[in-house]
């Protein structure tokens, strides 16, 4: 398994738009400069500041549009290149294999995270809209380590399509579709879909949000697993009949 | 154990009503070379996959080192090396790089197995070039670089020479001949160039939509397709008699009311020819001919489709 997931790593040489994909976590950050120079001012509470950074729109649509396209670029690239064969008669064991490209997919959300609170900080640190201070930063990390690790989870049924889809148009049509339903079930019932659950779930503690349905953190919870052991089932089952 | 190191049991494919595979019955044995023969889409790909077991059987057995290969792949792929049409690479990587995900991935124990199987192919180790820059040859290359990169007992190439310049295809034969002569490896190989697999084979199988019409060995068919002379005259078993009772020949066969073989090409002509003559039997035309495979292969597959 270990070999499998060091592999994987070694796969993404050279694939410069995947780097390139990280840049997308800068612009909230560069967003809210601009917002908080024309509109907030300086001397805000940092927490106020992340919120428009690292904690609104980037779990919301940002990451789950970039792990969907990584999820995407993972898999399509063995299909068109007619590499899983070659795999197969390793063998690979087509569990492992998926299990592989899903700690690919939650090791680079953990790093587009991190960028974003290291951007965070700079952003709201250098030209003074907020102070620095410790526990706001660690609180910062922490939420960044939840929307990384929640969000890797919820995009599995992104990850299990593109792993039975030959073709990569599905899957990008199903991460817009998938990540824009999350975020309009999160008005309606945010415990059917993985996306408005893991907001769910990260909006449980942060100060100033107002969730109008009740929160019910272990029925987030139920609803990633849920769909999360779906699409292992599914991804699975397609890869052991497909060959 | 087993005489054979792959045998197939009526093996059959059928893609919804299409038939690609009809009750194959293949024989590889241990340390030879065994030429899958036939045209485009004669099924020698689908019967190579379902060998492997990368496409379901819909009937019949397999048996990979005398054990089913469902259930048993932990075992039995890491004795196999195989190319399956193309072979597939990551085109961000070099050749190095891909290899090198493949050993380990298989957990090549040799050191150096990775530029050893380039240095056998002719590929640079540690060269910059990516594979998605790679000829077809060069990725031919590489492909049976892969397949021999874990030093496996059995090589299952499909099409190995494609892409492949003529000097190319020349040092992949010489290989693939040295894997088997000088390693003991056993060789299972499909084309539809004949030449390649006259060349190539001990054994030969030639398929034809999906039926396997022959299974034998290369010298057996040699003597199938021996030299002899045509003989076309007006009374065959006239001729019959004056061959065997004039001049002791027994080696010939009649083919018809006209045309008859005789096996012995030294037999004197002008000598035959007059003494039928003298016996009133008309010599329409005497030559010496010489069935090639090719004639061979032309007349039991209906002759379209190998080169």
């Amino acid at each position: 398994m270990l070999k499998l997931i060091q592999v994987e790593f070694l796969k993404l040489r050279r694939r410069k738009f995947i780097w390139l994909m990280l840049l997308a976590a800068l612009f909230m950050p560069l967003a809210a400069v601009f917002y908080f120079a024309n509109i907030k001012g300086t001397g805000v509470e940092p927490i106020e500041f992340y919120k428009w950074t690292a904690f609104s729109y980037t779990p919301w649509i940002i990451l789950p549009v970039v792990l969907g396209m990584l999820c995407t670029m993972l898999m399509y690239n063995e299909n068109q290149y007619d590499i899983l064969k070659q795999l197969w008669i390793v063998p690979v064991n087509k569990v492992a294999y998926f299990f592989s490209k899903f700690v690919v997919v939650l090791t680079y959300s953990i790093c587009f995270m991190l960028i974003i609170a290291a951007a965070s900080i700079l952003t709201g640190v250098l030209p003074g809209y907020i102070t620095f201070d410790s526990a706001s930063t660690l609180y910062l990390l922490r939420k960044c380590m939840e929307i990384s690790l929640l969000t890797a989870f919820a995009v599995l049924p992104v990850l299990a399509v593109a792993a039975v889809q030959k073709g990569y148009i599905l899957p990008v049509c199903l991460t817009l579709v998938y990540t824009f339903l999350g975020f309009i079930l999160l008005m309606v019932n945010m415990y059917l879909h993985p996306l408005s659950s893991m907001t769910a779930i990260v909006m449980r503690d942060i100060p100033g949000v107002v969730i109008t349905q009740p929160l019910n953190i272990p029925g987030a919870f139920l609803c990633i697993g849920v769909w999360s052991v779906a699409s292992v089932m599914l991804a699975g089952a397609v890869l052991k009949k497909r060959k | 154990m087993s005489d054979f190191v792959i045998k197939t049991k009526k093996l059959t494919k059928i893609y919804g009503e299409q038939t690609a595979v009809n009750s194959v019955d293949i024989h590889v044995k241990p340390g030879r070379i065994y030429g899958l023969l036939g045209r485009n889409g004669a099924g020698k790909t689908t019967i190579m996959k379902m060998i492997l077991g990368l496409t379901p059987i819909t009937s019949g057995e397999v048996d990979v080192f005398s054990q089913n290969i469902k259930g048993h792949e932990k075992r039995i792929y890491p004795r196999i090396g195989a190319i399956i049409e193309t072979p597939g690479f990551y085109p961000n990587l070099t050749g190095t790089e891909n290899l090198e995900i493949f050993a380990k991935l298989r957990g090549t124990p040799r050191p150096n197995a990775v530029k050893k199987a380039l240095e056998v192919v002719g590929l640079p180790y540690r060269d910059k070039k990516l594979f998605s820059k790679y000829s077809l040859g060069m990725k031919q290359r590489l492909g049976i670089a892969n397949v021999i990169l874990h030093d496996p007992e059995l090589l299952i190439l499909d099409e190995p020479t494609n892409g492949l310049d003529p000097i190319g295809i020349a040092e992949v034969r010489n290989f693939i001949k040295g894997l088997s002569a000088e390693r003991g490896k056993t060789i299972l190989i499909s084309s539809h160039i004949l030449s390649e697999i006259a060349l190539l084979a001990d054994d030969i199988g030639i398929i034809d939509h999906g039926v396997l019409l022959e299974e034998n060995s290369m010298e057996d068919l040699e003597k199938k397709n021996r030299k002899y002379i045509q003989l076309q005259v007006s009374d065959v078993h006239k001729t019959s008699l004056i061959l065997e009772q004039q001049f002791r020949v027994t080696d010939y066969a009649v083919q018809d009311e006209h045309n008859l073989r005789l096996y012995d090409t030294a037999l004197d002509m002008a000598a035959i020819n007059k003494a039928l003559v003298v016996q009133d039997v008309a010599v329409i035309s005497s030559q010496i001919c010489n069935d090639t495979l090719e004639d061979y292969f032309k007349q039991i597959t209906g002759g379209e489709g190998i080169a």
